[in-house]
């Protein structure tokens, strides 16, 4: 009898064990396969062609882009119909190329604190299953977040070198955003290094800063505004950094607030609201028929006018006025938390 | 005299773009690290607008017909008062010509780069500016699809 009960303990015990301990090893293993795919494509030498599509303002955008990565440093060549483009990151800086105009435009690289324990404890990945891509063998995983919601990621991870040939982004409303798969790639190519400079005799320019992160304080020093953080944010978001931006066709100091949950970004800009920026801009803003006179005439003016959230290449964008600042919010999320994310900066 | 001072002393010239690209630079990077100057230049940037907003008017051409028919309609003064008349709405009108002069001369002219506090003008500019900024954050984050992040940039920029 006792014999039989001690039996019984441990078996419950071993199925525990096996409940609580095996699943967490499990999921271990597979955010451990994506982080060995991230650090390979920062030190992978490598030539491949792929076909990328992105979601955007117009709609889908398809290219073909000659991929060559090699000491940290990438340049994109991108095809589409009969147009060229290039794009490189050298390890500090993002630059664009204009081939045909001779000229190349250096942007600051933001280099984002990686947090992979907040990743893990946000998302879950698991794989799904097995496919061929580019003649290679790949694993397929899948990354979701934990709090539910549906599938944020799917990457397809080549057997032999971790590297991922496929990726593929979904937003919150499960549509897919962004997606890029290897065609063809040849691994441990020699890439000469000279692919990633820009050709001399060509004419540079700068924009957007200077990429340097700052704490609130110094962010609103810096700029000699206020700075001021929201009170709400969707659940597992953090700061990540403020910083000073200066771009678009008036090149506005703004304000640049950068929250993660790991793996999304969402951006919160702020500038001073002038009080002559009257009401053309923000009359666009606002649901149709919300006029002054409507809402109660000139009293209401300055008050916070929630404008409309609209979808930016599968992100979602609310441009917000306050009596005292111009607010833009950008993110992965819903209606709701954008707006108030945007309310709760008043 | 501080360097605030020496700064402040310049600003609106600064404002205008009157000053060489020198000089410009050094009250840049001043700018970048003193709010209260930076304060300054916008408080002399938002004057700045607001005159360049009033816009030349025609008065119509109602008013015009109606002040010179009350013109004529008033008696005619003695000829001695009528010589008086004539020179004093000739020095007023010589006043007024150097007034109107002084105006358009001294009247800043506006920089061909504005300065690091713009004019706020009322246009969606913000959008696409926050969008290229969100973007470029994105190239370097965690499962970043580089290729696909690159090709919504370019499309932001306009193609």
């Amino acid at each position: 009898m006792m014999a039989t009960r001690a039996l019984l303990r441990c078996g419950l015990l071993a199925a525990l064990a096996v409940l609580f301990g095996a699943s967490p090893g499990f999921a271990d293993t597979t955010w451990q396969d994506v982080w060995n795919s991230e650090s390979t494509s920062k030190r992978i030498s490598l030539q491949g062609r792929a076909k990328t599509v992105a979601l955007t303002e117009k709609g889908e955008e398809h290219a073909t882009a000659l991929i060559r990565a090699a000491g940290g440093k990438l340049r994109l060549d991108y095809e589409k119909e009969d147009h060229h483009w290039s794009l490189v990151d050298d390890g500090s800086r993002l630059i664009r190329l204009h081939p045909s105009k001779r000229s190349a435009t250096f942007m600051p690289r933001m280099e984002m604190a990686v947090d992979r324990a907040l990743a893990e404890r946000n998302y879950r990945a698991r794989p799904v299953g097995r496919a061929t891509i580019a003649g290679r063998q790949t694993r397929v995983i899948e990354i979701a977040p934990r709090r539910g919601g549906l599938v944020a990621w799917r990457l397809w991870l080549d057997r032999a070198t971790g590297f991922a040939l496929k990726r593929e982004r979904y937003n919150v409303d499960g549509k897919l955003i962004s997606g890029t798969e290897f065609t063809s790639v040849q691994f441990k190519a020699a890439i000469p290094p000279d692919i990633f400079a820009v050709p001399s005799g060509w004419e540079t320019s700068e924009k957007g800063g200077s990429g340097e992160r700052y704490s609130l304080i110094d962010l609103a020093r810096h700029l000699g505004f206020p700075v001021v953080a929201p009170s709400y944010l969707p659940p597992g978001y953090v700061l990540q950094g403020g910083y000073a931006e200066q771009r678009g066709e008036h090149k506005r100091l703004t304000a640049a607030l950068r929250y993660t949950d790991g793996l999304r970004v969402l951006s919160i800009y702020q500038r001073p609201h002038q009080e002559h920026e009257g009401d053309r801009g923000r009359g666009g803003d606002r649901p149709e028929g919300d006029s002054d006179k409507e809402r109660g005439g000139d009293a209401d003016r300055h008050h916070l006018d929630a404008g409309k959230v609209a979808d930016h290449g599968g992100e979602k964008v609310l441009r917000h006025f306050s009596k005292a600042r111009v607010v833009v919010v950008v993110g992965d999320l819903t209606a709701d938390q954008l707006t108030r994310i945007a309310a709760s900066l008043d | 005299m501080s360097s605030c001072d020496r700064i402040r002393e310049q600003l609106s010239l600064y404002a205008v773009g009157g000053l060489s690209r020198r000089a410009r630079s050094g009250i840049e990077r001043h700018l970048r690290s003193c709010p209260a100057c930076a304060s300054e230049l916008t408080a002399l940037a938002r004057t700045g607008d607001l005159l360049g907003a009033i816009a030349p008017r025609s008065a119509p051409a109602a008013l015009l017909e109606s002040v010179r028919r009350e013109i004529l309609a008033r008696p005619r003064p003695p000829a001695g008062t009528r010589l008086r008349r004539t020179w004093r709405l000739a020095l007023a009108t010589t006043a007024l010509a150097v007034l109107v002069a002084g105006g358009i001369f001294l009247r800043p002219h506006q920089p061909s780069a504005p300065p690091v506090a713009t004019a706020f003008e009322p246009t969606d500019d913000d959008t696409p500016a926050a969008m290229e900024a969100h973007l470029a954050a994105q190239w370097s984050t965690p499962l970043a699809d580089e290729a696909a992040v690159g090709l919504r940039m370019i499309d932001e920029e306009g193609g």
